[in-house]
């Protein structure tokens, strides 16, 4: 190879090269453009299929919309479609609440967490929010907030709906907007989900699904609308139709010729037939075969010619078995347009039952009247404008009037002026107060005679409200004229009951009195005779146990029936006297023979009890007199033998103590009896030598603490006893014999201590008493004082005890002689003291309580400066 | 007693909800109450800790293992969006599973180590296989390996099968599952032992686009310089304006190819796939997910769906062949993310998948999902791969 070659060679080489090279470039530029269009091949591959998928899913959606009409059920797949299908992180659906206007949670889907939930399901959107306003007039097909596109201020809702990045769609027709959809991510997982973006084609998805959801919102909402429309004329047909098939009243249609063209069941059943296509069957002339009576059918021909409705009529119709009923007719006539008669539609009603009630009515009316008509007093009914409205025939017959004459007139156009002034007067009272009202009154009737007549009116309000005064007036001429004779005769009988000498009185068998005399209400404190009506024995001034006595008797005698006769009993009167009756009761019997209460009449027989009880005390004293003198010559000759072998005895057992220190104790127990016996025996004797003794004391000026000091010192008290004196100071002396009131006192301390054998206290006191001046406290002062001298002092001494205390029976006795109430007293100790300080000027009390003890008080005369 | 397994998914939007009517599924297939094993695989749209209880109430609190990912597999099922859960359940009186982690490290190696480590006191004579799922973020598998073999030097250690967690493309966080534990930057694993056998398969579907190129400036596994320009401006002509934004799906139809060693060619093919898994705009540098020595020689790759489709045949028959009339208890797939929706339509993706199944068996309990990067041996090398379908069957 030459170097020419060499060259050429290497030239074709070169440019050989340069081609392969050039081509390199070209084929790698192109392999590198290839390698990019794959790239973006890839992604439009990726982007188409996530497009179709879309889609796809749009289209199941729309399936699924159009097979179920739940819009709630829609509401849950659409916002299933925008995480599923559009993959956005969030979705809620609000539905404007009819009620408050508000959108509120239809449903949500993306929040898993339950508080998230619960947070965005109390989520409420107000309509006239500014920025929901603006979707909702149609200013904005949508609202937007993203991180990039926020142009209104929409950061609240973030935070209400838990998106950082949210799109608003109103969903539903325009007016109205029954719905919101909300769709969103949150700003954490905002790369996971597909970003909100205003951006067209970013939009297109859920463009595409509000679209979607909007016009199936609009289909249902026709739907509804025209479902409704066909419902509610199912429902208007199916009523009309019912009211046709189901109504009570007959529904018929008679044609030119009178034929029945139609007719409902109850049409049917009103004659007599099971179906109405019997009774269309069996009609060839409604009128000529049903209705019987000739004055109706003609009544009802003419209507048929000339009028255009049939309002009301009753007529009577005949049945298919031939029976009557009574029906009310209902007709619209049909005419054309010459006015000839096409038709008649008509609606019967049976008032076979109604006329029945009207007729059963109207023999009531006849029989009320009947009754009102055969009562023989008065009645009248007026009216608020006191017409008189309904008068019995006594009624007229009262007022000498025709029926005719007296209806619709007032009082005033019948009687007087000033009587029927004064039946206005009562009706208006009637009418005004709504209160029954009675009033006595007279009437002139037309032939002059004045009547007495007493009125009973009432108030009666009918259904309507209306209102009517209804009376009964009873005529009493004739009963004042016998009135008058029976109260003067009852007049005389008081006058015979007032002027009886003793006490009448009559009681129910209740022992309620019905009445009594002038005496016997004097005595009961009472005024007059019939304030004694109404009251009982409880009621009035005696006592208790007198009224159970009383009423006691009565019952007997009612019961018995046998009259109680001459009761002695006394009755505490009004005016505190105690008053003896002779009383005789007897029963009182009706017209029937039954004993209706019980008669008493007493007579006041209180001298005479005086007078008897004065002669038996005349009688006691006097016996009691003779056995004091007998007692008294005894005694003292008794007393001074026995009293002597009694004083050598008391010596001798002396004397036995004294020589026999070593006695046993048997021993000086016995002598210590022995000695106590003869103390008790000597006390004995020294009261029947005081009882006998019947001279006066001879007194001396005594100082009333010595002379009680000086017995304390020699009267012993056992141990049980304790012993208090309570002696004023500065005490004047006393005027008495001091022997005989220490023996006295000496008794009374005796009779204390043997009242306390358990013991007890034993309480001396003295004080002075000043007769005139009452200047010692107490309200029995007085009393106590005026048995003594007139206004002379006296000292009171007293020995009281907390003993058994002295029965209330025996305080009277207790100052009577051979009254005693110890198992070994011969009841002189007392009656002793008596004599004794009433011997010198002086008065023994005693008071005592059972139970709780005895006082006993010496009223003693103190030394006057004349003495 | 056999192994029973069973598989479930579930595509609602409640994590709780979500968890619960995969695991309950799961079990109603397997026909079991108390399970030995629970695998799950996530999309990240959920809170994962609400869905993994969720599962844990469900499944017993049996030992769980898993990791999230771009997409879930199962039986003639694929989902590849943000709200997708899938989860096998086994019961095996055959196999004994072991479940552990390797902790949250920055260095593959030490997490290759550690696991190592926690796994070796487990690893019996019966033990066949061990899976590991990475976080498919900071994740060099030359490392992890070193690390892994480095412990084991004295006895044989498992192989190791998996897939890299993934986030969707969104390149924030990849999670990884451990019992009731949600880790991010950690890796979960269990090793399984026991009388069985594991046999697989592994397909890429790369074409290499140019001339051959080398790496002028590396450091590990990151790529500072190629033919001695920076390797962004290099890559930048082969990709659309807004890569910088968009590096992830800018990406991924465009890949690093190594020449594979003349070991593994025959099986495996002419090249080793290996996808950029971050850039710095600063110094023009990439990452891949193995070193990248200075002087290695690579081409740059594009996916290629008619490949794709004949490698998935081939990768069938492969399967079928190692499988070699022994029956499946289940299958485990882990499919390259730039095989999944990137490349390939919806129905596309289903076919492809529904063409692998129908001819394996389609009642074989199949729990896959798409990763970040592929991991399963090659030639008795553990290896990982890029765009690449890994079908271990446990059998």
């Amino acid at each position: 190879m030459n170097n020419g070659t060499k060259y050429e060679n290497n030239k074709e080489l070169q440019e050989e090269v340069n081609r392969l090279r050039s081509e390199n470039e070209a084929l790698s530029g192109q392999l590198k453009r290839l390698i990019k269009v794959e790239n973006r091949l890839y992604q439009y591959q990726q982007e188409l299929d996530a497009r179709l998928g879309e889609y796809q899913k749009l289209y199941e959606l729309n399936r699924t919309f159009s097979s179920n009409i739940d819009m709630d059920d829609i509401f849950r797949h659409a916002i299933g479609f925008v995480i599923n299908g559009l993959e956005y992180e969030r979705a809620v659906i609000f539905k404007r609440s009819e009620e408050s206007g508000n959108y509120e949670l239809g449903c949500l889907d993306g929040y898993y967490e339950p508080a998230q939930q619960r947070r965005v399901a109390g989520v409420k959107i107000a309509a006239d929010e500014p920025m929901i306003s603006l979707l909702l007039q149609g200013w904005r097909d949508y609202l937007i907030y993203s991180e990039t596109e926020q142009d209104l201020p929409l950061g609240g809702y973030a935070k209400r709906f838990l998106m950082d990045d949210f799109l608003i769609y109103p969903i539903g027709p325009f007016a109205g907007t029954p719905a919101l959809l909300v769709i969103g991510n949150t700003a954490r997982n905002r790369k996971l989900y597909r970003r909100i973006s205003g951006k067209k084609g970013e939009l297109l998805g859920v463009g595409n699904l509000a679209g979607l959801l909007s016009s199936t919102m609009e289909n249902r909402i026709a739907n509804s609308q025209m479902l409704k429309a066909i419902n509610q004329e199912r429902i208007a047909e199916a009523k009309y139709h019912g009211i046709f098939e189901h109504a009570v009243e007959g529904i018929f249609q008679l044609d030119r010729d009178g034929r029945l063209v139609s007719a409902n069941p109850a049409m049917a059943q009103l004659f007599g037939y099971d179906s109405p296509e019997g009774l269309i069957g069996s009609v060839t002339d409604f009128i000529s075969e049903r209705c019987p009576d000739k004055r109706q059918r003609d009544v009802l021909r003419r209507h048929m010619l000339a009028a255009d409705r049939l309002t009301n009529f009753e007529v009577r119709l005949a049945r298919r078995d031939g029976s009557r009923l009574w029906a009310l007719l209902n007709a619209r006539i049909v005419r054309d347009s010459q006015g000839d008669f096409v038709c008649l539609d008509g609606f019967v009603t049976d008032i076979t039952v109604r006329k029945e009630s009207e007729r059963e009515l109207q023999e009531a009316r006849e029989f009320l009247d009947k009754i009102i008509n055969s009562i023989a007093d008065p009645i009248f009914v007026k009216d608020k404008q006191y017409r008189w409205v309904l008068l019995n025939d006594a009624c007229c017959n009262l007022f000498m009037r025709k029926r005719k004459d007296l209806l619709g007139k007032t009082d005033f156009e019948l009687f007087n002026q000033a009587e029927a002034s004064s039946f206005r007067k009562s009706d208006m009272m009637v009418l005004l107060s709504g209160k029954e009202h009675v009033n006595e009154g007279e009437f002139t009737d037309p032939a002059g005679m004045v009547h007495d007549i007493i009125t009973k009116k009432a108030l009666y309000r009918d259904s309507k409200g209306g209102r009517f005064i209804v009376g009964i007036i009873r005529d009493v001429t004739e009963i004042r004229k016998t009135g008058e004779a029976l109260r003067k005769s009852e007049e005389m009988l008081t006058s015979v009951l007032d002027n009886f000498p003793g006490g009448v009185f009559w009681k129910d068998t209740r022992l309620i009195y019905l009445g009594c005399n002038r005496n016997f209400a004097q005595g009961a404190g009472l005024a007059a005779s019939a304030e004694i009506v109404g009251r009982s024995d409880y009621d009035l001034p005696w006592g208790e146990s007198e009224a159970d006595s009383y009423r006691a008797d009565d019952r007997q005698v009612m019961e018995s029936r046998i009259p109680k006769l001459n009761i002695i009993e006394t009755q505490l009167q009004a005016d505190g006297r105690t008053v003896w009756f002779d009383t005789s009761k007897v029963p009182l019997y009706d017209s029937t023979g039954a004993v209706f209460g019980v008669l008493g009449i007493s007579s006041d027989i209180t001298e005479r009890k005086i007078a008897e009880e004065s002669l038996a005390k005349a009688r006691e004293d006097l016996v009691r007199q003779e056995k004091l003198a007998i007692l008294g010559r005894l005694s003292g000759s008794v007393s001074h033998e026995l009293r002597n072998p009694l004083g050598i005895i008391n010596n001798a057992v002396y004397l036995l103590k004294l020589m026999n220190p070593d006695a046993t104790d048997k021993t000086r127990e016995y002598l210590d009896i022995i000695k106590h016996e003869i103390d008790n025996s000597m006390r004995i004797i020294t009261d029947l030598l005081d009882f006998a003794r019947n001279k006066p004391p001879r007194t001396s000026s005594v100082s009333v603490s010595s002379l009680i000091e000086t017995g304390m010192g020699k009267w012993s008290f056992p141990d049980s006893v304790q012993v208090r004196c309570d002696i004023a100071e500065d005490l004047p002396l006393l005027r008495i014999n001091p022997q005989q009131i220490e023996q006295v006192l000496q008794n009374l301390v005796i009779n204390a201590v043997q009242a306390m054998p358990e013991g007890g206290s034993l309480h001396v006191t003295a004080q002075l008493v000043q007769g005139s001046g009452f200047q010692v406290q107490g309200s029995d002062v007085e009393q106590r004082t005026t048995n003594l001298e007139p206004n002379g002092d006296f000292m009171e001494i007293s020995v009281s005890d907390t003993g058994v205390g002295i029965a209330p029976e025996d305080i009277s006795r207790l100052f009577q002689p051979l009254f005693t109430t110890k198992p070994k007293g011969i009841g002189l100790g007392l009656v002793v003291c008596k004599n004794l300080v009433e011997g010198n000027g002086g008065r023994i009390e005693v008071f005592s309580e059972p139970g709780k003890g005895t006082c006993f008080s010496l009223l003693l005369p103190v030394e006057r400066d004349d003495d | 007693m056999t192994t029973k397994a069973g598989v479930g998914y579930s595509t609602s939007r409640n994590p709780a909800e979500a968890g619960r009517e995969a695991a309950r599924k799961a079990l109603l297939q397997a026909g079991i109450k108390v399970p030995d094993l629970v695998l799950v695989y996530a999309t990240i749209g959920y809170d994962q800790q609400s869905l993994i209880d969720a599962i844990r109430e469900e499944t017993s609190r049996a030992p769980l293992c898993g990791c999230s990912g771009e997409g879930i597999i199962t039986g003639n099922y694929i989902n590849e969006s943000n709200f997708a859960v899938s989860v096998m359940v086994i019961r095996s009186g055959q196999l004994r599973f072991h479940v552990t982690h390797a902790g949250k490290r920055p260095d593959s190696y030490d997490s290759g180590k550690a696991l190592a480590g926690q796994l070796m006191p487990q690893i019996a004579e019966d033990s066949f296989a061990c899976f590991v799922f990475p976080d498919g973020l900071a994740f060099n598998f030359d490392r992890f390996k070193a690390g892994y073999e480095s412990i084991a030097v004295t006895r044989e250690m498992p192989p190791l099968f998996g897939g890299l967690s993934s986030d969707n493309c969104s390149l924030s966080s990849t999670y990884q599952y451990f019992n009731g534990e949600v880790m991010i930057g950690g890796t979960s694993c269990f090793l399984i032992s026991g009388a069985g056998s594991v046999a697989w398969a592994i397909n890429h579907g790369c074409v290499p686009v140019g001339t051959r190129h080398i790496i002028t400036k590396s450091r590990s596994n990151r790529i500072y310089e190629i033919d001695g320009i920076p390797a962004l401006e290099l890559l930048s002509d082969y990709l659309e304006e807004g890569w910088r934004e968009n590096w992830n799906k800018a990406t991924l139809n465009l890949c690093l190819g190594f020449s594979s060693p003349e070991r593994i060619r025959d099986d495996y093919g002419d090249f080793i796939i290996r996808y950029l898994i971050s850039k710095n705009d600063r110094d023009g540098s990439v990452c891949i997910q193995s070193d990248a020595p200075e002087g290695a020689e690579l081409w740059i790759v594009r996916r290629d769906q008619e490949l794709i489709c004949r490698g998935s045949e081939l990768l069938t028959d492969q399967f079928r062949q190692r499988i070699d009339g022994r029956k499946p208890k289940f299958i485990l797939h882990f499919d390259c993310v730039g095989r999944g929706k990137l490349v390939f339509r919806e129905q596309e993706r289903l076919d492809l998948l529904n063409g692998i199944q129908d001819r394996i068996g389609v009642h074989i309990p199949w729990i896959g999902f798409y990763t970040y990067g592929e991991i399963g041996p090659v030639c008795g090398v553990n290896s990982s791969h890029n765009f690449t379908a890994v079908l271990v069957a446990v059998c």
